[in-house]
């Protein structure tokens, strides 16, 4: 409970050093314009009403016979400046604070990506589901209120106060005093107490809304057996109570929030009170005179611009803290040590795999299966039918599959050129020099040209054009609006899932790999082009060690570059029938 | 002052707890809907799409109940009132006022047409840098696989400037239309402050200027920026509308306007349980879409003790088939009618091909579809498929739960449980698809005899490509040959 709590401080300390610290002249400049903005509003409003009583006291003295030199131009002008500066600040602080915004997010979306890419394969796996994607949207969105509405709102407020208090200190240190701290304190005190009271229940909301949505997504997963045995309705009832549940809570939060609206409301409300006590008194002693006194109460008036805003803003303070929290462990993955030591010097040119007992192969729990690459037999061929476990393996083999790393040890047996290695080991060895055409297609949302050259710095547009070609590709990509520069994946080209196969095909094709798996490469090619292109690749493979897993053997695969002799098969029977 | 005060406070109280209440009620109407439309058309959504519909979308329209539908009237009645409050004293101020404030309006349309305009000349850029992280995050997998991290890491930051910039774009022109407000509000407050100042000095000797005072003059004064205010809070919320609209219009594709009203219609549930009951399949035309019917005219009559078995070739669409007849998609035509009454109103025991395990207890799993049965019952139904052992000896018995000891059941064991829980239902109809797959010889044998058992008192339909529920069937159509044929027993 402690750690945890913990880890929440660190969360939103964490974010606020990032987004806040790093880019704090950004941050304090546009303080400063919310400042201004607030600042040249009190400042209307004040002068406005110095003018008016300077004026009647003037008009009054003027139609008693005197002789009276108002400056009328001064203020006049004065009014004016306030009025468009007032505009132009307040223009310019929106812009500049949503230009920090945007700067913030950019560096959240770095510091994600950095931590997540620093993933095991497995764990990522189930990490970008769409349900995750689209909570992970949900709270990069929450963390634009750390800026805009939980930093600048009572920083300016602060500010605010600061001026208004100097203002008076022209004529009275003890009443700025006074009016400072009784005002920084009283509404500090409403706010701790706010922030405390709906601090439970705006958590308790959040996690609710998540186990609402794991109850209603088992909902939906039940769907067709519910409304089967018309128990659909029934069912439902417990998403009901969710909602019920909301309702209650979100009234409380909303009429919290309403008391502390109240609560300052009243402060500012008894702050106009004393401050038209005090001038009077003021005035009367000859302190100063009546414009000067309309000025201060209704700077004091305007005062409550920055401060009615408040309870609103700073009511989001928990579903930041929470998105913060939530994405924290994806920046900062817990760290691993490497050991670098265990990196290979040189490439393997042997390569032994034992395998027994592994539990999504279902033939390796028959007997224990062996596979080699080696110079005699370069190319493994492995066919069964779906769900035999052919995609594990070859996650297996690419060293990939990390997750049961402790028992790993007893299932399969690695020899990298004879010598028997750790899983560790293995995987850090593979790591590098292998292509993966794994079974599901993806197409990143960009151009073809970068879809293609994806992770290869430096490619010319002949070599692209020379790949497409080999995967019949290059006459499609003529015909296409932009050629190489023409949009793939959601908002753009559509494809079809031969196209789609054959590009990720093609991003293989543009490397010197020492290994190649291929995973299903012929998914969604009818018979005759799949054979063209395996001819077509064929001299790319001849070099290399391949993998190919298919669920039915086409009779193209050994060739005069790819001979007989050279193929290892490994057939996985259908089932354990 | 203090009227204000409250009144703002329960002005908040009243406006949240009807947004709570109208969220509510989007929900509900959602649930209700949802339980009327056929389940293929739902399940087109991910369960995870339509929790997200469920919950954030319905919440994004918390803004527009509680703040900006009721600003809508609040800034007319407001404006109103201080108008005639300032008429009343000076008219001339008041014109004023009323000359600035439909200007406000006008210009923030016409500023809004500009941004608008510009969203639009942006829209797919816009849109494409903005998934692009997202995206990149979804393709994490290859893109660690072709060593593309840190040339990835670059494009994210370099996206996210570029985003940056056609937002800000936007942006500049869309905050015009605040500073529009902004401006004339300020304008005016200073024009009105010049204009009662020259009044009171007596340099304006027209009009009503002769009889402002001091105090009134101040009044009007402190009543210019209450005037604008609502005006401003408006455009505060406007925001709030937009998010709303476009979550309305995601959600207006699930909800028709009966839904609002409408109660259930589970209650009419017919129950009489006659002796011999009959079902009958009459002229079904099943598919997705009436272009491509996947099967025309199936036509079968099945009486209580009869069964019929579905096989075919995997992709040759057994599944849904018995999802047409179950009525989770709609035929195409036809009818299949029990008792003479459409199937829909009597409740079916279905078992989908992939059972639905909730994480929960063996008990929350067997009762879900059947509330009310008893603990023998479901014992008796474990005995039955050999799960009884898992919940007898172990203390918690029926609230033992499914994922102890880490690795949960095995997807056999899931298959009988699901078949368990479809038995307690105790229809007379029952809809088993595959229920023999993925089980090892000894299951299949209890699962075998369960049906050989069950079969006497119920209307049993086998989707399955297994050759041993032969032995069951009555009826049997092969789709792989498109024909129904009739076995002589």
């Amino acid at each position: 409970m402690k750690n945890k709590s913990l880890n929440e401080v660190n969360s939103l300390r964490y974010w606020s050093i990032i987004l806040l610290w790093r880019h704090r002249n950004r941050v304090m400049i546009g303080a400063l314009l919310v400042f201004l903005t607030a600042a040249f509003a009190m400042a209307l409003l004040a002068l406005s009403g110095w003018f008016i009583t300077a004026t009647a006291l003037a008009g009054i003295s003027v139609a008693a016979g005197a002789m009276l030199a108002l400056d009328i131009y001064l203020p006049g002008s004065g009014i004016r400046f306030f009025a468009l500066g007032r505009t132009v600040s307040r223009y310019m602080e929106r812009l500049y604070n949503h230009d920090s915004v945007l700067r913030q997010l950019s560096l959240i979306r770095q510091q994600l990506f950095k931590g997540l890419s620093t993933f095991r394969t497995s764990e990522l796996k189930k990490q970008t589901n769409a349900d995750w994607l689209s909570r992970l949207t949900a709270d990069l969105d929450s963390m634009d209120s750390l800026l805009l509405r939980l930093l600048l709102p009572p920083f300016a407020a602060v500010l605010g106060l600061l001026l208004l208090s100097l203002l008076v200190s022209f004529w009275s240190y003890t009443a700025a005093l006074f009016l400072f701290t009784s005002t920084l304190f009283l509404s500090c005190m409403i706010f701790i107490l706010f922030l405390r009271l709906q601090e439970n229940d705006s958590k308790a909301l959040v996690t609710l809304f998540n186990s609402a949505r794991e109850e209603f997504i088992n909902h939906m997963n039940g769907l067709p057996e519910l409304r089967c045995a018309k128990m659909q309705e029934h069912h439902q009832q417990s998403l009901l109570i969710f909602t019920n549940k909301f309702n209650k809570l979100q009234c409380r939060l909303v009429r919290l929030q309403a008391n502390a609206q109240l609560a300052i409301n009243t402060l500012h409300s008894i702050m106009v009170l004393v401050a038209a006590i005090c001038s009077i008194k003021g005035a009367q002693e000859g302190l100063f005179d009546a414009p000067v006194a309309v000025l201060l109460v209704l700077a004091v008036f305007a005062f409550g611009e920055l401060l009615q805003l408040l309870p609103g803003q700073l009511g989001v303070l928990g579903r930041t803290r929470y998105a913060a929290e939530r994405l924290y462990p994806l920046a900062n993955p817990a760290e691993e040590t490497k050991d670098t030591s265990l990196l290979p010097q040189k490439l393997w040119n042997k390569l032994d795999i034992h395998l027994s007992g592994h539990p999504y192969i279902p033939a390796s729990l028959k007997q224990m299966l062996t596979l080699e690459f080696s110079a005699a037999k370069p190319y493994l061929l492995v066919t069964g039918r779906s769900g035999s476990g052919k995609s594990t393996l070859a996650e297996l083999i690419l060293g990939e599959a990390h997750e049961q790393s402790e028992h790993l040890g007893t299932i399969a047996c690695f020899k990298l050129d004879g010598q028997n290695v750790s899983s560790e080991q293995y995987s850090l060895s593979l790591q590098e020099g292998t292509a993966y055409l794994s079974q599901r297609n993806s197409i990143l949302a960009d151009t073809l040209f970068i879809n293609v050259t994806l992770g290869l710095p430096d490619i010319s547009d002949e070599k692209v054009w020379q790949v497409l070609r080999l995967v019949e590709l290059d006459e499609w990509a003529k015909s296409l609006p932009a050629d190489l520069d023409s949009w793939l994946g959601d908002t753009g080209q559509e494809l079809s899932g031969g196209q789609a196969r054959r590009i990720c095909l093609a991003r293989l094709l543009l490397r010197a790999p020492h290994l190649v798996v291929l995973d299903e490469p012929f998914n969604g090619l009818d018979e005759s082009m799949a054979e063209r292109i395996w001819r077509n690749i064929a001299p790319w493979l001849a070099d290399k060690y391949v993998m190919l897993l298919v669920h039915k053997s086409p009779d193209f695969v050994s060739s005069d570059l790819l001979p007989q002799q050279h193929w290892q098969h490994l057939q996985f029977s259908s089932e354990d029938e | 002052m203090v009227a204000r005060v409250c009144l703002l406070r329960a002005q908040e109280q009243i406006s949240g707890a009807a947004s709570a209440a109208g969220r509510d009620s989007v929900r509900l109407a959602l649930l209700q809907s949802w339980q009327r439309q056929p389940v293929s058309l739902i399940q087109q959504y991910s369960p995870a799409a339509c929790a997200g519909q469920w919950l954030e979308d319905t919440e994004a329209f918390d803004g527009f109940l509680a703040r900006y539908w009721p600003q809508q009237y609040i800034s007319v009645f407001s404006t109103l009132i201080i108008l005639i409050a300032v008429y009343i004293h000076d008219w001339l101020a008041a014109l004023l006022l009323l000359l600035s404030a439909p200007l406000i309006p006008l210009f923030m349309v016409l500023v809004g047409k500009g941004a608008e305009q510009l969203n639009k000349n942006h829209f797919v850029s816009r849109q494409r840098l903005a998934g692009h992280f997202l995206d990149r995050i979804k393709n994490l997998t290859t893109i660690k696989r072709l060593n593309a991290e840190t040339q990835t890491l670059d494009e994210v930051a370099q996206r996210s400037d570029r985003y940056r910039d056609v937002v800000m774009k936007t942006l500049k022109i869309a905050f015009l239309s605040s500073a529009v407000l902004e401006f004339f509000s300020s304008v005016a407050i200073a024009s009105i402050a010049l204009y009662i100042g020259f009044s009171l000095l007596g340099a304006i000797s027209w009009g009503p200027s002769a009889e402002l005072t001091l105090l009134s003059g101040l009044f009007i004064l402190l009543l210019a920026p209450e005037f604008f205010q609502p005006l401003r809070t408006f455009a505060q919320f406007y925001h709030d509308k937009a998010a709303a609209l476009a979550s309305a219009g995601q959600l207006i594709l699930q909800l028709i306007p009966d839904d609002f009203n409408k109660v259930s219609s589970e209650s009419e549930l017919t129950s009489i349980r006659a002796s011999a009951s009959q079902l009958d399949i009459q002229r079904l035309t099943i598919g997705h879409s009436n272009h491509y019917p996947l099967y025309k005219n199936l036509s079968a009559r099945l009486r209580t003790g009869q069964c019929l078995l579905v096989s075919g070739r995997s992709g040759s669409g057994k599944s849904t088939l018995l999802q047409s007849i179950a009525g989770l998609l709609p035929p195409l035509s036809g009818d299949v009618l029990f008792n003479g009454q459409p199937l829909q109103q009597h409740a079916v025991a279905y078992l989908p091909q992939q059972p639905w395990i909730i994480n929960g207890s063996w008990g929350d799993n067997l009762k879900v579809l059947s509330p009310d049965v008893s603990e023998q019952d479901m014992l008796e139904a474990l005995a039955l498929l050999g799960l009884d052992s898992y919940v007898r000896g172990h203390p918690n018995g029926f609230g033992r739960l499914i994922d102890e000891q880490g690795g949960g059941i095995s997807g056999g064991q899931m298959q009988r449980l699901a078949l368990a829980r479809t038995l307690l239902i105790g229809s007379e109809i029952m809809l088993l698809d595959e229920p023999t797959a993925s089980l090892d010889p000894q299951s299949r044998d209890l699962v075998l005899s369960v049906l050989q058992k069950l079969k006497p008192s119920v209307v049993l339909i086998l989707v399955s490509h297994d050759p041993a529920l032969l032995t069951l069937a009555d009826e049997h159509w092969d789709l792989s040959s498109l024909e129904s044929l009739t076995i002589e027993k």
